[in-house]
């Protein structure tokens, strides 16, 4: 009977050591998935928390195009980048960036990668890599 | 502390009170949005009933530990994962910056997809940011942590043994991993399905140390508290939906000594209050599932027809419940435990296994690809009913039943 209570509470000892590790495994896995791989060093609540963590760079360097320029919608392009990854930034854009729409009609166009000429265009604007050109129809 | 030892005697209903004002929180949403004021009262309350739950801090000790531990994660950490950026956060942020609960389905609003998702999460979301006044990435996932605990107060007021807790949350660690805290629904949908069955189970098939229980003695508290759960179900994630109507025939049949007027409540109000809050709202916007889409006959009898697509479904299927399945099976062939007990959850982990093989068969997307991104979180109901009834067949509420 004792040896029998002993057993139990060496085997809940060892399920709880599983229990630990199977928990760290958890945090370790989500902090793996943010850019910075580390816990935030701002306060949770605070603006902008978050940001460098959890979206591409890509899409932040959009963000400051978009609120220097206003935008309310426009239309994004990309030169030389893979299809995942512009699936990616598209649908990290489109809900980072909300209320800004994302919108293929839009006379504004943002085209992340190398300068393509456009026709019946004009640069308006440049960021790190992004080009905001305003065009005609 | 004479009042809280009278008031304790209600505690077993808390759970159930924390999803009534979650449900609340919604229709306040469709009413008003909710000011920071009201907002604030709204979280106040939620905090104040887990709180109370923590009264009894010898007997929860170890779901403050994992309550503070989810509160570390989801305040801690970035929101990077993809559906919860794209859907659950996106659809609260669509409705925190519009101040408007159907700003969503509103044609021409978000484009980001999946806008046909019920609102559950992403209104107490928006709520936390009315509150907090700004919008970032990191604290509003924190909303599902009043989502999480409800269906463990229940688990554990249910288990009474520290041993099986500790075993519950490594298996539910190891079951749901990530998904616990990364702003994804599926394991919430698995834990309120869990809680639901569970609820059942300890009400046909327990007697010892539930007698003080509230829940269990007084039938109003029991259907409150089934409603509760049900409507939160239906309102987290398309799949609540399906896993309810499992879980109310299933009800229908055995009645749990329930009368006919207490029945037809708990069939019929999660269910009112889930199409007119969000079904109707969709079926006039015109949006419909994207699995529903035109040729679903023809894609199943299609699919049927070709044994490589049968094979590549089952093959995912086992890959995940292998492990489970068998430990379910043999659970059976210890002493004392039987499976007539357990034909609720055996026709759960049938019927929703067969209803999730359909929806594979149905599904308008590349097979592979839909089974490689979703198959390991659909299956996550089934996996922890299999390993919360292992442990409940092990706990003294189950095995005192039987002796007796």
């Amino acid at each position: 009977m004792n040896l029998k209570y002993i057993l139990l509470k060496i085997l809940i000892i060892l399920i709880s050591l599983i229990g630990i590790i199977e928990y760290t495994k958890i945090s370790l896995s989500l902090v793996d998935g943010t850019y910075t791989k580390k816990f935030l060093s701002v306060s949770p609540f605070s603006k902008g928390a978050g940001e460098v963590d959890s979206l591409p760079p890509e899409v932040l360097d959009l963000r400051s195009l978009v609120e220097k320029n206003r935008l309310i919608s426009f239309s994004l392009r990309f030169t030389s980048i893979d299809e995942s990854k512009k699936l990616f930034i598209t649908a990290r854009s489109v809900e980072f960036l909300y209320p800004v729409r994302i919108d293929d009609n839009s006379r504004f166009i943002i085209f992340i990668g190398e300068l393509p000429f456009l026709e019946n265009c004009k640069i308006i604007d440049k960021f790190k890599n992004n080009t905001l050109y305003e065009c005609v129809e | 502390m004479n009042v809280l030892n009278k008031l304790s005697k209600y505690f077993p209903i808390l759970p159930g009170l924390i999803n009534i004002i979650i449900l609340i929180n919604i229709v306040i949403w469709l009413a008003h949005p909710p000011s920071p004021l009201l907002a604030s009262l709204i979280i106040f309350i939620l905090l104040f009933l887990i709180i109370l739950n923590f009264i009894d801090f010898k007997k929860n000790y170890l779901l403050f530990i994992f309550f503070s531990y989810a509160l570390f994660l989801t305040l801690g950490l970035g929101t990077t994962e993809w559906d919860a950026r794209t859907i659950w956060l996106a659809h609260a942020k669509v409705i925190y910056i519009d101040q408007d609960i159907y700003s969503q389905i509103a044609q021409g609003r978000y484009i980001g997809g999946h806008v046909e998702y019920p609102i559950g999460f992403p209104a107490l979301a928006a709520t936390l940011a009315n509150l907090v006044g700004i919008w970032n990435e990191v604290y509003p996932k924190a909303a599902l942590i009043f989502f999480l605990m409800p269906p463990l107060f229940i688990t554990f007021q249910i288990l009474q043994s520290k041993s099986l807790e500790i075993i519950f949350l490594v298996g539910l660690a190891i079951i749901c991993r990530s998904y616990l805290f990364n702003g994804y629904m599926d394991a919430l949908v698995a834990l309120y399905t869990w809680a639901i069955i569970l609820l059942f189970l300890a009400r046909r098939y327990s007697v010892i140390d539930l007698n003080s229980n509230i829940i269990f003695t007084r039938n109003n508290y029991f259907v409150i508290t089934i409603i509760s759960f049900l409507g939160v179900l239906l309102m987290l994630k398309n799949e609540g939906l399906a896993i309810t109507v499992i879980l109310i025939i299933f009800l229908l049949f055995h009645r749990l000594s329930l009368s006919y007027t207490q029945l037809l409540m708990v069939t019929f109000i999660p269910f009112i209050f889930y199409f007119y809050i969000w079904k109707l709202p969709l079926l006039h916007s015109g949006i419909t599932n994207d699995l529903m889409s035109e040729g679903i006959i023809k894609r199943i009898f299609d699919r049927l027809s070709n044994f490589n697509d049968i094979k590549i479904i089952i093959n995912y299927f086992f890959r995940y419940l292998d492990l489970f399945s068998c430990a379910f099976i043999l659970n059976f062939l210890r002493k004392n435990v039987y499976v007539k007990h357990f034909i609720l959850p055996i026709s759960f982990v049938i019927s929703y296994t067969l209803l999730l093989f359909i929806i594979y068969l149905s599904t308008p997307n590349d097979l592979n690809w839909h089974l490689f991104t979703s198959v390991k979180r659909a299956l996550l109901p089934i996996l922890l009913v299999m390993f919360g009834c292992i442990v409940f067949s092990l706990s003294s509420t189950y095995t005192e039943f039987n002796n007796k």
